[in-house]
C-alpha cells in the first residue's frame, strides 16, 4: 500500500506500506522520521488529516483525535493507523529525513 | 485542612488488559482488585493501601480523577465547605463506589481535572508482608523495582489558578515554580506531604494529564529500569537516563499502551512542614531547559506539547 505525506513548506515523501504495518512503522523503515511522544495512540503528536484513501485500527487508537463529534477536527493517529486503501495524509508536524550517514549504507543490504 | 497526600491516580485507557500487563510487568505494581465496571485496581510494593492505580476501560487516555488522602474523616466536611465557599462544586461520593476506600469529596481544579478526597483505604499491606517481613524491598515482582506513586503532573491553561486554589484553600505548599519575564507562572511543584512535590502544574491544554511517577529506592533501580524498558522496547522519551535540574531527580519517561506517560525515578529531596514554611524556589523562563532537563539543557519539542 503506498502512503504519501504532506505538510505545507516540504516536498512530499511517498513511501511503502506492508499489509498490517502501521504508517510509522512503515516511515520508519522508509527513514521517514515522524514527529511522536507517546506511539501508543493516546496523545495526538502523530496526527494527521487524510485527504485520500482510508486507514483502520487493529489496536485502539483515543477517540479524542478520531471522533469529529468530539470536537477534534478528525484527525488520523499515524502511530496506529494501518492503511486501508492508498493513503496521503497531511501531517500536523513536519517530519525529518533519516541523514544517509556511511555507516548506514554499509548496514543496508 | 490537612490533605496528606497523593494516593492515586484514575486513568482512562482504550484497551485495559494490555494496560495491566505494562503496569505489571514493566512498572512492577500488583493487581489488587477488580470491579463489575470494569476497573482494574493496582498498588506497589511499599504502600499498604488498597491501590495507588484505578485504569478505567474508555474510548480516550488521560486522567479520570486524582486521590488525594486527609487526615481525618472530619477533613472531608472542612474541605467541602471551603471548597464550595471558594465557588467550586463539590460532589459527596459514597463508601463503596470505588473498590478500597471509603466516602470520598469530588470536585474539578480550576485547570478541569478532577480531584478527589477521602480518608479510610482498605489495606493490602507491604509486598513483603505484615508479620515478621525481609528488611529488603520484594525483587520478585516481574518489572520496575517502584516503591510507591510519588507524584503527577497535570496541564493547564493557566497553571497560576490552580497555585491558587491548592495554597489557598487546600493549604498545600508551593516548593518551586518557573516565571516568564512578566512573572506569570509557567509551571508550579506543590506539596501536600513531606517531599518536594505531589502535584505539579504544566503549561497545555486544561483538563489533560502530563505524567505519574513511580519513585524507586536508587539512581541503580531507574538504570535497572531504563534496561527493562529497553529490554521490552517500550516507546520512551529520547532523553533518559537522565536528571532534572528541578530537585536534581534521576529519570526516564516512557508511555503506557494507551499513551498515559510515566516516569521512574529516584533522589527529591525532601520539603516537609506547615503551609508555606518552605519559601519556593523560583525558576527564570530562559533558565528553565535547564531546570527541566540538566544534562542536555533542552526540552524536547513534544514534551510538554504531548499530553493525554
Amino acid at each position: 500500500m503506498r502512503v504519501t505525506l504532506r505538510h505545507a513548506g516540504q516536498s512530499e515523501v511517498s513511501f511503502a506500506c506492508e499489509a498490517d504495518d502501521t504508517v510509522l512503522a512503515a516511515a520508519r523503515r522508509a527513514g521517514v522520521t515522524l514527529h511522536v511522544a507517546c506511539e501508543q495512540g493516546g496523545c495526538g503528536a502523530c496526527r494527521a488529516r487524510i485527504v485520500e484513501g482510508a486507514v483502520h485500527y487493529p489496536v485502539p487508537a483515543s477517540s479524542r483525535w478520531l471522533d469529529e463529534a468530539s470536537g477534534s477536527e478528525c484527525y488520523t493517529l499515524l502511530c496506529r493507523a494501518v492503511p486501508s486503501r492508498p493513503l496521503v495524509v497531511e501531517t500536523a508536524h513536519p517530519w525529518r529525513q533519516q541523514e544517509r550517514a556511511p555507516l548506514s549504507r554499509l548496514m543496508d543490504k | 485542612m490537612a490533605v496528606s497526600r497523593f494516593s492515586y491516580a484514575s486513568m482512562n485507557v482504550m484497551d485495559v488488559e494490555a494496560a495491566v500487563r505494562h503496569y505489571i510487568h514493566v512498572v512492577g505494581l500488583r493487581e489488587t482488585d477488580r470491579d463489575s465496571d470494569g476497573r482494574v485496581y493496582l498498588q506497589a510494593a511499599d504502600t499498604q493501601d488498597h491501590h495507588c492505580l484505578i485504569l478505567n476501560p474508555a474510548k480516550t487516555a488521560g486522567v479520570e480523577h486524582l486521590g488525594f488522602k486527609v487526615n481525618d474523616p472530619a477533613d472531608l466536611d472542612e474541605a467541602a465547605a471551603a471548597v464550595t465557599a471558594y465557588g467550586i462544586a463539590v460532589t459527596r461520593v459514597p463508601a463503596g463506589a470505588l473498590k478500597g476506600q471509603g466516602e470520598g469529596l469530588r470536585f474539578a481544579l480550576p485547570s478541569g481535572q478532577d480531584m478527589l478526597l477521602y480518608y479510610h483505604a482498605d489495606k493490602v499491606g507491604y509486598l513483603t508482608g505484615m508479620e515478621n517481613p525481609n528488611p529488603v524491598s520484594a525483587h520478585s515482582t516481574p518489572g520496575g523495582r517502584v516503591t510507591h506513586l510519588d507524584h503527577t503532573l497535570i496541564s493547564a491553561q493557566n497553571p497560576q489558578d490552580d497555585v491558587k486554589f491548592l495554597t489557598e484553600v487546600l493549604d498545600f505548599s508551593l516548593t518551586e515554580k518557573v516565571v516568564d519575564p512578566a512573572g506569570n507562572t509557567l509551571a508550579a511543584f506543590l506539596t501536600c506531604g513531606h517531599t518536594m512535590h505531589d502535584l505539579a502544574i504544566g503549561p497545555g491544554p486544561d483538563k489533560h494529564f502530563h505524567h505519574m511517577a513511580f519513585g524507586m529506592d536508587s539512581r541503580t533501580e531507574v538504570i535497572h529500569g531504563v534496561d527493562l524498558l529497553k529490554e521490552k522496547a517500550v516507546p520512551a522519551l529520547e532523553y533518559g537516563i537522565t536528571r532534572h535540574g528541578i530537585a536534581g531527580v534521576t529519570t526516564i519517561y516512557f508511555h503506557d499502551p494507551s499513551g498515559n506517560r510515566n516516569e521512574f525515578y529516584n533522589g527529591a529531596y525532601l520539603a516537609p512542614g506547615a503551609p508555606g514554611w518552605v519559601p519556593p524556589i523560583v525558576w527564570q523562563a530562559e533558565h528553565f531547559p535547564r531546570g527541566a532537563f540538566y544534562y542536555e539543557n533542552a526540552v524536547p519539542e513534544a514534551f510538554f506539547a504531548e499530553v493525554t
